[in-house]
């Protein structure tokens, strides 16, 4: 059937777009890569009604051989892929006038559209070698955006992230072939049960847990996320922090649900997953911690990150509906304010030069519109409701007081799990309010200071291209907030066929 | 419990949904508005006043009721299908909307009076527009049906409240805006915590219907109640949660002080009285809730009479005219809170306590309002809120001396002013948990006695205090020659002082109005059995009169001690404050942040650029000279060694040579002072990170001000990270290089281990 071929077509095409590099000047290569992912995200749209009517669409190529390569796109793949390409629109539109002085548009342009691919190939892929291969085209093409700037600390920050990324892709190569050998398959809808108490399983699943986890940026394994997120190029670290590590907690979703399944895990092995629980805490605590001492902007945005990223493991590691409802939930809404607020981060950066919060005091009176976008998904992120943030909140600690009802953890552990979050959420507040707060109420103390963004009077909003990405996500934070339907009936599909 | 009224039976069911809208749209006409000043303030005020119509519109359905096929419905009920399997509620029934009808009246007054008021300040839209969003909130947050809406409301309150709090934008009203936010948003998330575990455990967030589910849990439904009582004690301001009043009333603008001390604490009282009153409602019958019930009431009471106690202490030796005021919402607010208390303890007969905390809840939204007011309007002739500073202005200003008499005589429960009816029934409620005690412990429980003795006192405090401010400002000399030639406030502020003043009055001359057409209602809706009708006759405020003496007598005492021994003067010793120890907690937080565990992580990251990067690019930095070559050097020497010898013969003298060669050569090559050389340049920069280290982790208020970039500073070309990574090997060890080679094989046989972990299964 011809729409068996559509995700092969999604997944190709941002990468071949860049052949036209020779032959286009590079401006209107730049102006066009908002037009081809939106192209993508209309085909995309278009496999809608087929998947939420009940299909899976599948499609294997190169078969015959052992490796086969295989697509398929269920409600959740297609969940993923949905929200990255339109996150992946906004940040290109964004980038048209970023990224304007560019010396490199071209690569940019280039590589941004292959770690779209890989992206996409990643949430799209039907087995694990496929899931493999895209999975080390991701690191490798989103590398290239992390040197991008080329100073010093990116070309350091780059190299950490490629050895981490390296060494996960290795760890999982050796886990899913060890998989492969047990269950005869690669196959991620198959593989079942296959793995049930086999002495192994602990092996294997915290070599999934560090391949994935490297990526998604948990405690041990985040350390290259710090560096890294700050020094790419706005449009980029918005790509990165809203929807590559997302890549890593989509993986440990499918480990834990489709892999091994949450029976095996939470029946046999629910010591195993208290420690990784542990880890996950940790994750949560720690992120939000560290972005408490932190003092530019986007530093303390990416600790954000490792935090959120927390919760959403955290919602799915707790194996309970309303947790992985959760999780999924929160999947979508901190794609959109994470990656609003680095692109409200891009705009100061980019406008007054400085990337300390104490120098973007009294920021509010000359970028109003970009202040106000950062605002509000501040408070999102914080679950000051009824924004988008909330909601997810909510699932989240349903589900944690849920998994105390199933029992597969000790008693007490929802609890801890629900305490935890809400500390976070007040940690939120501690770190986002120096930046809120002074730019809305620090113009006396600026003036005071002579910190240039009070006194210069050319600081003002960016342009259209600029102010547009961020409004329609701010619309998005808002708007989802206070009508959820629309997300909700997919995580309720996605959920039902794991629950 | 009876019917609701639901948008099938009368149309009045729109009417919350109504309140809750108008003012946001008034909001947006405001911030159109703009700077037109006569518009916008005429929007303001009509929208409070409309809104203010529409809750009057309400009473009849909510109160009397509306008959329909038969029956008779009372109270509005509106559904809105919003997230998940919740729902956006409201829900209007006596108690709520006599709240809401107190605050709208403040909220209203207050606009009026800030026409005149708000003229010298700046950003008034700004002002305008987040006093009718506040207006909203609050509404929300008393008509709300379930503890969702109403959690999302009291959130909304807060954050819209906040421009407010901060709006001279100077230090101490930042950092008073700091202190609101950071309790505000910690005691949302205490009530958070309580709306998920009812949830979880009834799986209903209605507002009182849960009595029966709640009965069975066990230890679980005091932990519950605890937490929503911490919640929204922050709001109300109970003891060691206070600490944001005293400081957020004194710097917002006075009209703004008046809308926080006269409304916004009461939401807090509110959700108090829902929280207690949840355990009971349903089933009168269930001895183990009513048991719960009186538990927590027992604990109410005593923090209602610590607040009070404490609350009025600090405002006897505060000298700021608001402060003073705050520190009495504080001491006002544990009446309530004890009389919500008894109410509990009682139960099906407590109806005192809860009418007097209800009446008290009325009764303080107009005294207190008023009084922010007039120190407000005095505020805004003079520029002066140091009491000690003023006197004699009751010439220049005899309309606002007039209001604040009136006031002052309402808050210390004068007869023939509103506050002696309410702090009537709570004086009751509290002899009748005295006297009732003894059905519990068989001989009445003698700490409640106490609890009634620190009552008395608290009323003289209040009353000495009150008189003070009053003499301070308006009697006495004019202590400053400026204060000559001042004239009376403008008409608007004249408005709002006087209506306040009639109220007081008006509900002084006749307490049993109030009490019989909107505090019974409420009082019966919530399962008590309603007092009779004409409780202030004659004869029954005859009765009082000893106590309203003592309470004058108290005052007098404390005036004695005040003024002759000078107590009022008294400063409390830091560490006996509440603030010191938040302090305390707060930045040993963030010390403990930026401390430990910023270091572990820096640690972390380091160990791990160590393993997989430092070798790498080792060699780049010592620019060839790497010490693995000078080991492969000595290494092939000795083997070139070993060879001849091993050629010539086996002889011990050979290795003898053999050895003292080898360390002669070794002796000579660490001499080659490039070894040296490499490693003293490696210590140096280490510590010049370090140096740096240590300034980014103490000295963050040197980087928060001036930009420093790390990679410009001239003359430090090599990486410095590197640097850092040699400080970890010092720390680990003497600095020998062999660590590196250490950490790869760990590194190595980790991945090793896994790897042979996993084969040996296959």
């Amino acid at each position: 059937m011809l729409i068996n071929y559509i995700p092969l077509v999604i997944i190709i095409s941002p990468a071949i777009w860049f052949l036209l590099n020779p032959f286009l000047s590079r401006r209107i290569m730049h102006n066009l890569v908002p037009v081809i992912c939106a192209a993508n995200f209309l085909l995309i749209m278009s496999i809608y009604p087929y998947i939420f009517s009940g299909n899976i669409i599948e499609l294997t190529i190169f078969n015959g051989l052992d490796i086969e390569l295989k697509f398929s796109v269920d409600s959740f793949n297609f969940f993923m892929g949905g929200i990255s390409v339109f996150i992946w629109i906004l940040s290109s539109v964004y980038a048209v006038e970023y990224q304007k002085q560019d010396e490199a548009l071209g690569r940019y342009d280039t590589f941004s559209l292959l770690s779209l691919s890989g992206m996409l190939g990643i949430v799209f892929s039907g087995n694990l070698f496929t899931l493999y291969i895209f999975f080390e085209l991701l690191t490798i093409a989103s590398a290239v955006l992390i040197f991008h700037s080329q100073t010093q600390a990116s070309l350091k920050a780059g190299l950490l992230y490629i050895f981490c990324g390296v060494i996960g892709g290795m760890i999982l190569l050796l886990v899913i072939i060890a998989t492969y050998n047990y269950t005869g398959t690669g196959d991620l809808s198959l593989i079942g049960a296959g793995l049930k108490n086999h002495p192994a399983l602990p092996y294997i699943f915290w070599g999934y847990i560090i391949g994935f986890g490297i990526k998604a940026g948990l405690f041990p394994f985040h350390i290259w996320l710090p560096s890294a997120h700050p020094v790419a190029p706005s449009p980029a670290s918005a790509l990165h922090s809203g929807i590559m590590i997302k890549a890593g907690a989509y993986g440990i979703i499918k480990v834990i649900y489709n892999i091994f399944g949450k029976e095996i895990l939470g029946n046999f092995h629910s010591a195993m997953m208290s420690c990784f629980l542990i880890l996950v805490l940790i994750t949560i605590l720690f992120g939000s911690i560290i972005a408490v001492t932190q003092i530019d902007i986007k530093r303390m945005l990416a600790y954000s990150s490792i935090s959120q990223i927390g919760c959403i493991t955290m919602g799915a590691v707790l194996l309970s509906p309303s947790g992985l409802k959760g999780a999924f939930l929160y999947i979508f809404n901190h794609a959109l304010i994470k990656s609003n607020l680095f692109l409200c981060a891009g705009c100061f950066i980019k406008k007054t030069g400085l990337k300390e919060i104490p120098g973007l005091r009294g920021i509010g009176r000359k970028m109003p519109v970009t202040t106000f976008c950062f605002t509000i998904s501040a408070l999102s992120i914080i679950g000051i409701p009824p924004l988008n943030g909330f909601a997810s909140k909510w699932l989240l600690a349903l589900g944690a007081l849920e998994a105390e009802k199933i029992g597969f953890y000790y008693p007490g552990t929802g609890v801890i799990c629900l305490v935890i979050l809400l500390i976070s959420s007040f940690l939120g507040l501690v770190y986002y309010s120096p930046l809120v707060i002074g730019g809305w109420f620090g113009d006396k103390d600026a003036k005071k200071l002579n910190l240039s963004a009070a006194i210069s009077e050319e600081i003002k909003d960016g342009n259209l291209w600029m102010i547009i990405p961020i409004v329609i996500l701010t619309f998005c934070i808002i708007f989802f907030g206070i009508y959820p339907k629309f997300p909700m009936s997919m995580v309720e599909k996605m959920t039902a066929e794991y629950f | 419990m009876n019917n609701f009224i639901t948008p099938d039976i009368s149309n009045a069911a729109y009417y919350p949904i109504w309140c809750i809208l108008l003012p946001v749209f008034g909001a947006f006409l405001v911030m159109i508005a703009g700077k037109r000043e006569r518009i916008r303030q005429g929007i303001t005020v009509l929208t409070v006043a409309v809104n203010f119509i529409l809750l009057l519109m309400m009473i009849n359905p909510v109160i009397n009721g509306i008959g329909s096929g038969g029956e008779l419905y009372k109270g509005l009920f509106f559904k809105i299908e919003y997230f998940y399997t919740y729902s956006f509620s409201f829900k209007v029934d006596p108690v709520s909307l006599l709240i809401a009808l107190a605050t709208n009246f403040v909220w209203l007054m207050s606009v009026i009076y800030a026409i005149g008021y708000m003229r010298g300040e700046h950003k008034r839209t700004r002002y305008d527009f987040f006093v009718l969003i506040s207006l909203m909130m609050n509404l929300g947050v008393l008509l709300a049906g379930d503890l969702l809406t109403l959690f999302i409301f009291f959130e909304g309150m807060l954050l819209a409240l906040y421009p407010l709090v901060i709006h001279e934008e100077n230090e101490s009203s930042r950092m008073a805006a700091k202190v609101y936010l950071y309790m505000g948003v910690a005691t949302g998330l205490c009530l958070l915590a309580g709306i998920f575990l009812l949830n979880y455990f009834t799986g209903s967030l209605d507002i009182g219907t849960m009595g029966d589910k709640l009965g069975m849990l066990g230890v679980w439904k005091y932990i519950i109640a605890g937490l929503l009582i911490l919640g929204f004690g922050g709001k109300a301001g109970i003891f060691f949660e206070h600490i944001w009043l005293p400081l957020a009333h004194p710097v917002a603008p006075s009209p703004a002080s008046a809308i926080l001390s006269g409304a916004v604490i009461k939401a807090g009282a509110y959700g108090i009285i829902r929280v207690v009153n949840m355990f009971y409602l349903p089933v009168m019958e269930n001895a183990d809730n009513w048991l719960t019930m009186s538990n927590i009431g027992y604990v109410m009471i005593w923090i209602g009479v610590l607040t009070m106690f404490l609350g009025v202490l600090s405002a006897l030796i505060s000298s700021n005219a608001k402060k003073m005021l705050a520190f009495h919402s504080i001491s006002q607010m544990g009446y309530i809170v004890m009389g919500i208390g008894c109410a509990a303890y009682l139960g099906k007969d407590g109806a005192m306590g809860l009418s007097g905390a209800l009446y008290h809840i009325i009764n303080h939204a107009l005294f207190k309002a008023s009084l922010f007011l007039c120190a407000g309007a005095v505020y805004f002739r003079t520029k002066e809120l140091d009491m000690y500073k003023l006197g004699g202005l009751w010439k220049n200003m005899p309309v606002t001396c007039v209001c604040l008499f009136i006031a002052v005589c309402g808050i210390s429960g004068m007869p023939g002013f509103n506050g002696f009816a309410s702090k009537t029934l709570l004086h009751h409620s509290i002899v009748e948990a005295y006297e009732h005690s003894s059905l519990y412990f068989g001989k009445p429980d003698k700490m409640l006695r106490v609890a009634e003795i620190i009552f008395m006192l608290t009323a003289g405090g209040t009353f000495a205090s009150n008189f003070k401010l009053f003499i301070l400002i308006f009697l006495g000399k004019n202590k400053n020659e400026e204060y000559k030639a001042l004239k009376e406030v403008p008409f608007t502020m004249k408005i709002s002082l006087i209506s306040f003043s009639a109220m007081i009055i008006f509900i002084g001359l006749f307490p049993n109005l109030l009490l019989k057409y909107l505090i019974s209602p409420g009082v019966s809706y919530l399962g008590y059995e309603p007092l009779g009708n004409g409780l202030f006759t004659g004869s029954e405020i005859l009765r009082n009169l000893p106590g309203v003496g003592t309470v004058i007598l108290l005052g007098g005492i404390y005036f004695v001690l005040g003024f002759k021994l000078g107590w009022f003067h008294v400063r409390v010793p830091r560490y006996l404050t509440v603030e010191y120890y938040y302090r305390k907690i707060f930045n040993g937080f963030i010390n403990l942040c930026s401390g430990p565990v910023f270091i572990l992580g820096e640690r972390i990251k380091t160990a791990v650029q160590y393993i997989f990067l430092d070798f790498w690019q080792g060699e780049d930095l010592l620019e060839n000279k790497t010490s693995w070559r000078f080991f492969d050097k000595i290494d092939t020497a000795v083997d070139n060694e070993i060879n001849k010898i091993s050629l010539i013969g086996k002889n011990w003298r050979f290795y003898e040579e053999l050895e003292d060669n080898y360390s002669k050569k070794l002796d000579k090559l660490v001499d080659t002072k490039k070894y040296w050389e490499i490693f003293k340049k490696v210590d140096s920069s280490y510590e010049m990170s370090l140096d740096k280290a240590v300034y980014s982790v103490l000295g963050l208020e040197e980087l928060r001000v001036c930009k420093i970039e790390p990679e410009k500073i001239p003359g430090e070309k090599a990486a410095p990270w590197f640097m850092k990574l040699t400080q970890e090997i010092t720390l680990l060890d003497s600095g020998d290089i062999s660590n590196n080679i250490a950490l790869i094989i760990f590194t190595l046989s980790i991945l090793i281990a896994l790897l042979i972990g996993i084969a040996f299964f296959i």
